[in-house]
């Protein structure tokens, strides 16, 4: 049995934080219903991304800007325990179902906002997508090159990271709630995740640091070169990595002196000279021995691994990290089972809802007979 | 309302070092979990020295931001743990905890004799995170990585960088992914010691972490058969979506248009209404194939103008945009600080200093920076005395046989 089967959680959120979240208390058995506008259309439902956020979901559709809609949403709140909404900062209180009205139908109802700049606040009315996070979130100041544009990472990183706080939200406010039966109103920010991911850019100058500077070598610890069928990264951090990468490579001497690896100035000087090495090295195998002959020294080489090249990854098989998955509409496939092994987890994978998938059922159990929800549908309440 | 200590109660011994593991236990104390951070005189968080000016300060040690950062919310114990005598302490402290957290190699805890087989021994109820490069099983267990292995073989470099560029390291920001996704697998085990009475053994690749993220992309690659490219900054449908030139040095802002309406009040707002009609720039398709020549003209427009006004005029226009903010603008970022997103902490050593505070707020619960960072040894007294029952003279022999300390050897 996983951890949250007792759970009832209603997802009404959109985008990628919000449906993140309630994928990781889905995956680890809360009943999780996802809550769709019935005007939305079906379009995006068989979307690697929709399938991946949505699985072991069941879908309902509900307008929730129609009375009747609310109404149907107040009875499901009642036998919930955890409401996730996405929208802007004061729509859930302008439909009537604000915290407060959600406390009123049932006073241990947890409500998470998960949203792009939070409840309050002068930016909490902006528009935005992860580029726009990344920036004011001080991520895009430190990535990518000193002579460029300021670069967002290539996946939407901060989204993943507000859902996954927004997950440790609603666990803690469940803790909270054992005391006193009392649930709460949980506001969660991406861009404050986005601020949690930093290597703190605004201690380094209260520390009177060097400011940090743009660029993806100016740590110096990882080094690309071309192997015969991709990159390959040589990377140290260690006095002993950077022994054994230029023993690898080798270029011994360049390991004699140990103070250079704390010297940036000094390491850019021999870079040049590192990088010939290293590609003469590097030309003749291919990623794989490259990686091998490395982590055989015990140097901590990576290889910027896609999509294909994961699912081909012998230590993930060997791990059985990836789940087969069959998805009406969009087929056979393989993907992340979970992101890390735990007794908590459901061991099985529901496809992804359509929407209104499961309204007979869910709305059957609040106790909404046939008839009824056949004016409801008619009515495009449901 | 009272303000609850959500996790009170629950106490975590912590022997991770670097960033993965400290900025995960670092949340725990800031929801209120006794976080007991385990560090050795034989042998110190290695983050310690990292970015210390100056290495001849005789306190080196206590100095560096980073380590400063990711251990805020934690008490300092320091315990030899390859001595009998400090084994005996540290089994006394896994008694009185919840959780045990590490983020040694897959073989440190065995060698030691603390893995979870035996741990569980003196604490059957016991949560045992263990954070491993890639896992405790498989071929690939005993290989050594860091950050940024986790960002290349995770899957996050090869998608990240510019388009005309090489794969690029996502600042092994990993470590934080880990590190958070560590606090949900502890509060998710939580709940499974209270429903079950069970306690377990978390096995966290965090190469496995970073790449359940990459989900989306791995079903893609087998149900379309592409495999997802860098984009840089860019959209693959929209345009204009970039980071844009503003007034003065290494200023920049964004700018991510999503519709043709939206391009049309943006084309209007530059004085441009001639680009709604212009074939280069009519529609998104033909954004998108004009990109270089639309960011070209676009750069143009913003070059001479501060970033904050054309966010806030951009904005203005119902079109996301953002400042491009570094270090310091963060700390003065008005919404950060209308939201308290820093707070003053002051430490030994290194003084005051604003702290960045955690993204989740609670009606009525407290998820914040509560203490800075233990100095080496900081609460040895404390924990020994109250928490262990130890005597002062049997502090004081530790003291002397090196068990415990507040100088590293």
């Amino acid at each position: 049995m996983a951890t949250l089967e007792a759970l009832r959680v209603l997802d009404i959120s959109t985008g990628i934080s919000g449906p993140f979240c309630a994928k990781l208390l889905a995956d680890s058995g809360a009943d999780t219903i996802k809550i769709e506008d019935p005007a939305g259309g079906n379009d995006q439902h068989t979307s690697p991304l929709y399938v991946f956020l949505n699985q072991n979901k069941r879908g309902i559709s509900v307008d929730i800007t129609s009375r009747p809609g609310q109404e149907i949403f107040k009875q499901l709140v009642a036998k919930s325990d955890v409401v996730i909404e996405s929208f802007q900062p004061g729509t859930m209180e302008e439909l009537g179902l604000g915290y407060s009205d959600l406390a009123a139908v049932n006073p241990g109802i947890i409500l998470l906002s998960v949203t792009e700049f939070g409840q309050t606040g002068p930016y909490r009315h902006y528009k935005s997508d992860h580029l726009t996070i990344s920036a004011l979130g001080g991520w895009s100041f430190c990535f990518g090159e000193s002579d460029r544009e300021p670069l967002q990472a290539g996946f939407p990183f901060m989204y993943y990271m507000a859902g996954t706080y927004g997950a440790i939200g609603v666990l803690s406010a469940i803790r909270g709630r054992r005391e006193d039966g009392k649930g709460q109103h949980v506001d969660v920010s991406a861009q404050e995740a986005c601020l949690n991911v930093l290597a703190y850019p605004q201690l380094l100058e209260q520390y009177n640091c060097p400011s940090p500077v743009r660029g993806f070598a100016v740590s110096m610890q990882t080094f690309y070169v071309e192997a015969t069928d991709g990159w390959i990264a040589l990377n140290h951090l260690s006095a002993i990595d950077w022994e054994n990468l230029c023993a690898l490579i080798g270029a011994f001497h360049l390991a004699e002196d140990p103070t250079l690896l704390y010297d940036i100035e000094r390491k850019r000087a021999i870079l040049p000279e590192f990088m010939r090495i290293a590609s003469e090295w590097a030309k003749d195998k291919t990623q794989n021995e490259a990686f091998q002959a490395a982590q055989e020294l015990r140097v901590p080489a990576g290889i910027p691994y896609t999509a294909k090249d994961m699912l081909n990854c012998s230590q993930l098989n060997a791990r059985n990290f990836f789940a087969q998955v069959s998805q009406p509409g969009l087929g056979d496939f393989y993907q992340p089972r979970n992101p890390f092994k735990s007794m908590s987890w459901r061991t099985d994978r529901q496809p992804a809802p359509d929407i209104g998938q499961n309204n007979e059922e869910v709305l059957g159990n609040i106790g909404l007979q046939p008839e009824e929800l056949r004016r409801l549908r008619n009515a495009g309440v449901i | 309302m009272m303000d609850k200590d959500l996790l009170n109660g629950i106490r975590v011994a912590d022997l991770t070092h670097y960033r993965s593991g400290p900025s995960g236990t670092s949340l725990l104390g800031g929801l209120g979990a006794d976080v007991v951070k385990v560090e050795a005189v034989q042998r110190i968080d290695g983050f310690r020295v990292f970015n210390t000016l100056d290495p001849k300060d005789p306190h080196f040690y206590e100095m560096g931001s980073y380590f400063n950062g990711c251990n805020t919310n934690k008490r300092g114990l320091t315990l030899d743990l390859n001595s009998t005598k400090g084994k005996e302490q540290f089994f006394k402290l896994i008694k009185k905890s919840d959780v045990v957290i590490d983020n040694f190699s897959t073989h440190v805890m065995d060698k030691l004799d603390l893995g979870y087989e035996r741990l569980k021994e003196i604490n059957p109820e016991l949560i045992m995170v263990s954070m491993t490069c890639f896992g405790q099983t498989g071929p690939w267990r005993d290989y050594v990585g860091f950050g940024y292995v986790f960002d290349q073989i995770g899957g996050a470099s090869a998608v990240t960088g510019y388009q005309d560029g090489p794969p690029a390291h996502i600042s092994a920001a990993s470590d934080v992914v880990s590190g958070i996704m560590a606090v949900y697998a502890i509060v998710l085990a939580l709940e499974e010691r209270e429903r079950s009475g069970q306690g377990q053994h978390i096995d966290l690749s965090q190469v496995e972490t970073l790449a359940f993220l990459m989900g989306p992309n791995i079903i893609e690659c087998q149900t379309a058969g592409n495999i997802q490219s860098r984009m840089g900054n860019k959209h693959p449908i929209f345009a204009p979506h970039n980071a844009y030139p503003c007034e003065g040095e290494d200023e920049w802002v964004t700018i991510s248009v999503e519709s043709d309406q939206q391009w049309s009040a943006l084309a209007m707002a530059m004085g441009k209404a001639e680009w709604i009609s212009d074939e280069r720039f009519a529609t998104s398709l033909s954004r998108k194939n004009n990109e270089h020549d639309l960011d070209e003209a676009i750069s143009k427009w913003t070059r001479g103008q501060k970033k904050r006004t054309v966010m806030e005029l951009v904005q203005s226009l119902g079109i996301a945009s953002g400042a491009v903010l570094n270090g310091m603008e963060l700390l003065d970022d008005p919404h950060l600080k209308e939201r308290n997103m820093h707070k003053k902490l002051k430490r030994k050593y290194t003084g005051e200093h604003h702290y960045p505070q955690f993204p989740i707020h609670f009606s009525n619960g407290i998820c914040e920076q509560r203490r800075a960072a233990p100095t080496l040894g900081q609460d040895n007294e404390e924990i020994l005395a109250d928490l262990l029952g130890l005597t002062s003279q049997e502090i004081e022999d530790l003291r002397k046989e090196k068990v415990i300390g507040t100088h590293p050897l």
